[in-house]
C-alpha cells in the first residue's frame, strides 16, 4: 500500500549523534563535505575513514541501513570509477584495443569513489538520526541571519513542515482516486508513453483540485489558530546547543585541521 | 450581568452573486450566548450555519448588523487576535486543520503563535492532550489516528490556547459511530469544566443533548430554545428538511393515530414512561 | 448470476513490517437481485472486502468469480465483466475532473469502446437517474456545482456503466435528510426497475434496515452474522455491540418499550410501522385490562 512508506529517513534512537542540536549536525556535514575535498593522499584518506566509521559506530545505526542509503547512487558510484580507472594516463597494467586500465587510474577511482562514498554515508547519518522537524527546524534557523537580504526562512520551514505533513495525506488520496477511476475503466498501466501521459489525467486533475481545496481549508484553519506568519512567533522545542555540540564542532574542526595539515605541509 | 461570549445584534451577511445580485447567507440574526452554554446550531445543507459560525472567530465580519464576542466588536481589526484567542474553530474535514506532522507539535501550534514561551507551550500541550484522552499519541504521526483522534487533537489545539469558547462546524460529519462519540463525549466533558461550546451539526442526535438548540434555515433564525422546545415541533422541522428524534415523531403519530400523549416527549424513556401510564 | 468469494483472505503488505491482515477466509455470494448492507467497525475489513468484489484489489489467498468468470485474469472478457461491477466510493464527488458534467459522466462508456451515439445516450439516460436535466446542466463545469449535485454527477458517472451490480460505499455521508433521501429513492428505483443487485456499505443503521433485504456484519476481518436485516437487529443485539455497531434507532426505541414490558414488535423498517406496532400494542394491552 503507498501509505505504507515512512517518512524521510528517520531513525529513532537516542545515541550522542541524535541528540546533537540539528544546527550543528547540519554545519558539520557541511564543514566535513568541504574536508573531505582537501583529502588526497592515503594516509589522509585514512584519517576520513577513521572519522566516518566512528560516526558510524557513535550513531548506533544498524549497518544495514547504510547500504541502503548506497544503493540509490550505485550507478552513479560505478559511473565514477569508471571514468577514472579508464581515463587516467599513466602506467598500464592491463589493455584491450582501445581500452586500458593504469595503474593511476585505479589508485585515483578508489580514491575519488571512496570520497563519493563517505559523502553520501555522511549526509545519510545526518537524516537518519534528525527528525524531519527538527531537520526543518534547524534549516530555519541557520537561514534566519540571511532574512536582512530577503530569504523567507521562516515561510520556507513552514512549507516543509506542512509538504511532510501532507505527503501521507496526499499518498492516500492518489490510490482511492486511481482506484475510483480504474472502477471507470480507466487504465494507468499501459499504452505508449504519450497515451500513458494522456490517461493521468483523471488522477491529476481530481488531485490537484483535492490538493487547493485543502490548502484553501488548512489556511483557514491556521488563520483561527492566530497564525500570522513568523513574527512575534515562539517554539515549543526552542533548540538548544549542548555540551554534546560543543564536543562535535571541534571534533569536525580538528579533523579539519589534520586534513588541511596533511594536505599542505606534509 | 455579565458580558455574553457571543452576542449577534440583527447581523446580516450578504455576497454578490455571479449574475450581481445581492444573496443573504445569513440574514438579521440577533442571538446572545452566555458564557458555560452548549448550544446546538441545526440546519440543513447550505442554510447558512457554517457561514453564521465562521461570524465568531473573525473568519468573517457582518456586513449589516454587528457581532460580539466578550464585548469585543469582531468588525475592528485591532481586536482580531484576541478574539481568535477566545475563540478556537474545529473544522469539519479532520485532515485539513492538523499543521505539524507530530500531535504534540499541531498542538503547540496555536499557542507558538500567540507567542507563549517554551516552557509554558509545553506545559499547556501536556495539559490539553490529557484533557482530550491523547497522551498516549504525543508522538505519533496524525495521518494515523482515527478520524475522532483527530478531531481531539484539533480541540487539544485549542485547549492550549487556552481558548474560552469552542465553535465546532459539523465535526462529527466525516465520522463513524465510534468516531462520533469520542468528539461527542469530549465536548460534553470540557463544557462540563466550563468551556463554551457552539456545535454545528445536523444530525439531531447530536443537538438534542445541549443545553439550547437554534435551528438556521434560508439564513434566517428560524427557532431558539431548549431542546424539548424545539424537537417537539416534529412537523415544522421535518418540513425544512431536518431530522427529529424518532420517539418525538412516535410519540406524534401515536397522538395523531387518537391515543393521548404527552406534547413534550423526546426520549425514549419519556416515550415509555407514558405509554405504560396510558396502558 | 452471482458474485461468489471462496475462502477469500487479503493481507497488505506482504513480507513488510506493516503486514495487516484485512480479511480472513471469507467465503459467500451475492445473488443477482440482493440488496445487501454491509456493516463493520472503521477497519473491520468492510472497505477491503467491497474493493475485491471488482477486482481492485486481489485476494491473496483465495478466488473471486462474477457470474463464474474469475476476475484476476487479464482477458478482455475478465476485464468486461469488472465492468459488470460498478463502484461508488466514499465521496465520490473528488473524483470529477472533466470540463463538462456529460463529458464526466461519458468516461466510463468511453473506456468501454461504445459508439458516440451510445455514449450519449447512456449520459442522457444517467443524469436522468439522478434527476439533472441534461440540457441545463450537461454543458456545465462539474467544479461549479454545489456538493450534492456533484455528488450526483459522480454516482451518474458509475450508473452509466450499465453495472449489474452496484457497490456504495457510504454514498449519503455528509449529506442531510433530503440529500439522503434523493440518492436513496433512485437507488431503490433502480434495484426495483432494472433488478440491479446493490451492496451498500454504511454506518447508518436507519438506511440499511430501511433498504436491505440481506445484511452481513463484518469485524476483525470476518463475517460474523449474515442475514435478513430485521432478524439480525431484533436477535444479535449482542454480537452487534460487540461487532462495535447499533441497531437502527427505530429498533432501540422499540426494544426499549419491550424491556419495560409493553408489547410492541420490533421487526419494523420505518417510523410509521413503529407507531402502527406500538398503537397495536398499547390498544391491545388496554383491551386485554
Amino acid at each position: 500500500m503507498l501509505t505504507d512508506i515512512t517518512l524521510g529517513q528517520y531513525f529513532p534512537g537516542h545515541s550522542f549523534l541524535h541528540k546533537l542540536d540539528p544546527r550543528a549536525k547540519i554545519m558539520a556535514t557541511m564543514i566535513f563535505i568541504i574536508a573531505i575535498f582537501f583529502a588526497e593522499s592515503l594516509p589522509a584518506y585514512g584519517v576520513v575513514t577513521a572519522f566516518v566509521v566512528l560516526n558510524f559506530v557513535v550513531s548506533r545505526l544498524p549497518l544495514k541501513l547504510i547500504v541502503k542509503s548506497l544503493k540509490p547512487l550505485w550507478i552513479i558510484i560505478v559511473f565514477t570509477m569508471g571514468i577514472h580507472i579508464f581515463t587516467t594516463p599513466g602506467i598500464v597494467l592491463w589493455q584491450y584495443g582501445f581500452i586500458s586500465i593504469t595503474k593511476e587510474g585505479v589508485y585515483q577511482g578508489s580514491l575519488m569513489t571512496a570520497r563519493l562514498v563517505y559523502l553520501i554515508i555522511f549526509s545519510s547519518l545526518l537524516t537518519y538520526t534528525t527528525s524531519p522537524i527538527v531537520l526543518t527546524d534547524g534549516i530555519e534557523h541557520i537561514l534566519n541571519p540571511f532574512r536582512r537580504i530577503g530569504v523567507p526562512a521562516h515561510e520556507l520551514a513552514m512549507m516543509m513542515t506542512i509538504a511532510l505533513r501532507f505527503i501521507p495525506t496526499l499518498l492516500e488520496e492518489t490510490d482511492r482516486i486511481m482506484k475510483a477511476q480504474t472502477a471507470r475503466g480507466a487504465n494507468f498501466t499501459s499504452g505508449s508513453i504519450l497515451q500513458r501521459g494522456k490517461n493521468m489525467i483523471p488522477l491529476l486533475v481530481p488531485l490537484f483540485v483535492s490538493a487547493f481545496r485543502r490548502a484553501d481549508e488548512l489556511a483557514t484553519a491556521m488563520e483561527a489558530r492566530c497564525y500570522r506568519g513568523g513574527e512575534g512567533r515562539t517554539r515549543m522545542n526552542e533548540l538548544s546547543y549542548t555540551y554534546r555540540d560543543g564536543i562535535a564542532m571541534a571534533a569536525i574542526v580538528l579533523v579539519t585541521g589534520i586534513l588541511i595539515w596533511m594536505r599542505w605541509f606534509i | 450581568m455579565s458580558i455574553p461570549m457571543i452576542k449577534l445584534d440583527h447581523m446580516s451577511h450578504s455576497y454578490t452573486d455571479e449574475e450581481g445580485k445581492q444573496v443573504y447567507a445569513v440574514r438579521d440574526v440577533s442571538l446572545s450566548i452566555q458564557t458555560g452554554e452548549f448550544v446546538a446550531i441545526i440546519g440543513t445543507n447550505g442554510s447558512g450555519k457554517s457561514t453564521l459560525a465562521k461570524h465568531f472567530n473573525v473568519l468573517l465580519v457582518p456586513t449589516e448588523g454587528t457581532c460580539e464576542v466578550c464585548g469585543m466588536r469582531t468588525d475592528d481589526p485591532d481586536l482580531t487576535w484576541d478574539i481568535r484567542q477566545k475563540v478556537g474553530m474545529v473544522f469539519q474535514n479532520p485532515d485539513n486543520q492538523i499543521v505539524a506532522a507530530i500531535v504534540e507539535e499541531d498542538v503547540a501550534f496555536g499557542p507558538e503563535n500567540l507567542g507563549v514561551p517554551s516552557e509554558e507551550i509545553k506545559k499547556r500541550v501536556k495539559a490539553a492532550l490529557e484533557r482530550v484522552n491523547m497522551t498516549q499519541y504525543a508522538h505519533h504521526g496524525p495521518h494515523l489516528l482515527s478520524g475522532g483522534q483527530k478531531q481531539r487533537i484539533a480541540i487539544a489545539g485549542i485547549l492550549a490556547m487556552q481558548s474560552q469558547c469552542i465553535v465546532l462546524d459539523e465535526p462529527t460529519a466525516m465520522l463513524d459511530p465510534i468516531g462520533r462519540k469520542e468528539v461527542m463525549d469530549t465536548i460534553h466533558q470540557l463544557n462540563a469544566e466550563g468551556i463554551t461550546v457552539i456545535l454545528i451539526t445536523h444530525f439531531m442526535e447530536e443537538a438534542v443533548t445541549a443545553d439550547r438548540v437554534v435551528v438556521i434555515n434560508h439564513g434566517r433564525l428560524q427557532m431558539d430554545g431548549k431542546p424539548r422546545d424545539i424537537f417537539t415541533h416534529v412537523r415544522e422541522l421535518k418540513d425544512m428538511g431536518l431530522d427529529v428524534p424518532v420517539s418525538a415523531e412516535l410519540a406524534l403519530r401515536l397522538r395523531e393515530k387518537g391515543i393521548s400523549l404527552d406534547g413534550t416527549i423526546i426520549t425514549k424513556e419519556e416515550l415509555g414512561d407514558a405509554l405504560c401510564q396510558y396502558s | 448470476m452471482s458474485i461468489q468469494l471462496e475462502n477469500v483472505s487479503y493481507t497488505y503488505g506482504v513480507g513488510t513490517p506493516f503486514e495487516k491482515t484485512a480479511l480472513r477466509n471469507v467465503t459467500m455470494e451475492i445473488s443477482s437481485g440482493d440488496f445487501v448492507g454491509i456493516i463493520g467497525h472503521t477497519g473491520s475489513g468492510k472497505s477491503t472486502l467491497v474493493q475485491m468484489l471488482n477486482g481492485l484489489l486481489h485476494p491473496t489467498m483465495g478466488q473471486v468469480t462474477v457470474n463464474g468468470m474469475d476476475i484476476r485474469q487479464k482477458s478482455k472478457a475478465a476485464m468486461d465483466m469488472r465492468h459488470k461491477v460498478g463502484m461508488v466510493f466514499q465521496y465520490p464527488e473528488y473524483q470529477l475532473f472533466e470540463e463538462t458534467v456529460a463529458k464526466d459522466i461519458a468516461f466510463g462508456p468511453r473506456n468501454m469502446g461504445l459508439t458516440e451515439e451510445e455514449i450519449e445516450q447512456r449520459v442522457k439516460e444517467a443524469m436522468e437517474f439522478v434527476h439533472l436535466d441534461y440540457e441545463e446542466y450537461g454543458n456545465r463545469s462539474p467544479f461549479r456545482l454545489s456538493g450534492g449535485q456533484m455528488r450526483r454527477v459522480a454516482i451518474a458517472g458509475v450508473i452509466a456503466i450499465h453495472p449489474e451490480y452496484l457497490i456504495l460505499d457510504e454514498p449519503s455521508a455528509g449529506l442531510d435528510p433530503v440529500g439522503r433521501e434523493e440518492i436513496f429513492s433512485e437507488v431503490q428505483r433502480w434495484h426495483e426497475e432494472k433488478n440491479i443487485t446493490v451492496i451498500l456499505v454504511s454506518h447508518n443503521m436507519e438506511d440499511i434496515s430501511r433498504l436491505a433485504n440481506r445484511l452481513i456484519v463484518l469485524d476483525h476481518s470476518e463475517i460474523i452474522l449474515d442475514g435478513e436485516p430485521l432478524e439480525i437487529f431484533a436477535k444479535q443485539q449482542d454480537l452487534l455491540h460487540r461487532a462495535g455497531v447499533s441497531v437502527p434507532p427505530v429498533t432501540e426505541v422499540l426494544q426499549y418499550l419491550q424491556g419495560r414490558g409493553l408489547p410492541v414488535e420490533d421487526r419494523v423498517r420505518t417510523v410509521e410501522e413503529a407507531a402502527a406496532s406500538i398503537y397495536a400494542g398499547v390498544r391491545g394491552n388496554t383491551h386485554a385490562h
